[in-house]
């Protein structure tokens, strides 16, 4: 469960003294097996507040609390830790070792925990069975169409089989076919038990998840939808 | 360790495959450092040894400017190494975002970045003075040296990385995901 209650973030922007206020007291609680979208424009904030949710930045003012664990008591490690076991990110972009087999970009973040390489293999060929691509284990990531290309980040995010699943984007770069495919993916995934949030500014793929909350200038301005 | 060491390899094979100029520069760039630094050092002791014997003004310059020579030319090496260092690190920027974003701690981003450098410079080094000891076809005492001179000179050239300017793009991309975006 994440629960954040008056998130504050303030950037300065490189070369100046000016400050962007890029969360300005956000209050969001997401329950587990919950799909959440949050939308806004470009610039809202809705980027921050994953990163802030998904352990990758920190946050200036506020409480969050991930799973009841207070996130600003985390030291660099323990945050390493709860992000590699807990949480999954899908970007955009990707994010994939293009020089690199499908393989080898699923197993990554199994890298950085203690396991076998045996049961390193059974993890990423079950991740990979999962997103249907179990056949595409060794083709190059260059090679692949956009589509192919997020089912491995997909399968990536999935290999620790985290609780959390943050998507920035998934489908921003991808047709509407192959969008449709992902998305009915992440609704799969998110039956199966996976919370996931979804950062989109396309309100067809807000309108796929059972709830919507909505950014605008570092605020939330939509009341939270009630759950479909 | 071995995993620290698949991701270092899986590191150094994409900076090869993408970055050809930069990688070459910086292998070359460490073989000519260790070249220049072992010749200008090893006069050093015989212009010590001429000054202990003869006492003079003269003997003591020659020593005081060889040894001059030889800080000015570490130093100049050291710049050399700490800017190929800030390259090769900028380079991995993208991909040390990929590993914190997926998991890695500080730490073992930084781990990853030392052992990739090291490897570089070892091997650099390494190569240097085995070619060394073929061209010059130097006893096995001498090899010896040159394996402890290796083991030193990649320590010292991996001193840049403690200073600030060098670890600031490792922290950065660490730090800053929105580079990702």
């Amino acid at each position: 469960m994440i629960e954040i209650r008056d998130l504050k973030k303030t950037y300065t922007i490189k070369g100046s003294k000016e400050k962007v206020n890029a969360l300005r007291g956000i209050d969001i609680t997401v329950n587990d097996r919950e799909m959440v979208a949050i939308q806004g424009r470009s610039g809202a904030g809705k980027s921050t507040l994953l990163n802030i949710i998904g352990l990758i930045e920190s946050y200036d003012d506020g409480e969050y609390m991930l799973n009841g664990i207070d996130v600003s008591t985390l030291s660099d490690g323990k945050a390493a830790k709860l992000r590699n076991q807990r949480i999954g990110f899908v970007l955009q972009d990707y994010s994939l070792l293009e020089k690199y087999n499908v393989k080898t970009n699923v197993m990554l973040p199994l890298l950085f925990d203690k396991l076998s390489s045996r049961e390193i293999d059974e993890k990423v060929n079950r991740a990979l069975e999962a997103v249907n691509i179990d056949d595409l284990s060794h083709r190059k990531v260059a090679h692949l169409s956009g589509g192919q290309k997020q089912r491995v980040a997909i399968a990536r995010a999935i290999v620790n089989d985290p609780s959390f699943i943050l998507a920035d984007e998934p489908t921003g770069a991808l047709d509407t076919k192959t969008s449709g495919e992902i998305m009915e993916l992440f609704r799969s995934l998110n039956d199966e038990g996976k919370t996931i949030i979804i950062i989109t500014h396309d309100p067809i793929v807000a309108d796929q998840c059972k709830r919507k909350i909505e950014i605008s200038d570092g605020r939330i301005v939509s009341p939270e939808q009630v759950e479909k | 360790m071995k995993k620290y060491l698949l991701l270092t390899w899986m590191r150094l094979r994409k900076n090869f495959v993408e970055h050809k100029l930069i990688m070459t520069f910086y292998c070359a760039g460490t073989i000519i450092c260790n070249r220049i630094f072992v010749e200008v050092f090893s006069s050093v002791p015989d212009l010590y040894e001429q000054y202990l014997e003869q006492r003079t003004s003269w003997a003591a310059e020659l020593l005081l400017l060889k040894l001059l020579e030889a800080t000015l030319i570490y130093a100049i090496c050291f710049c050399g190494c700490a800017y190929l260092y800030k390259c090769v690190f900028d380079l991995n920027r993208e991909q040390n975002v990929i590993l914190s974003m997926l998991g890695a701690s500080k730490r073992k981003v930084i781990t990853i970045c030392l052992l990739e450098t090291s490897i570089l410079t070892i091997s650099g080094n390494l190569l240097a003075d085995l070619s060394a000891v073929f061209f010059y076809r130097l006893d096995i005492l001498a090899y010896i040296v040159i394996l402890v001179s290796v083991v030193l000179l990649s320590a010292l050239t991996t001193l840049p990385f403690f200073i600030p300017y060098i670890r600031k793009p490792i922290l950065d991309s660490y730090r800053n995901f929105r580079d990702l975006e």
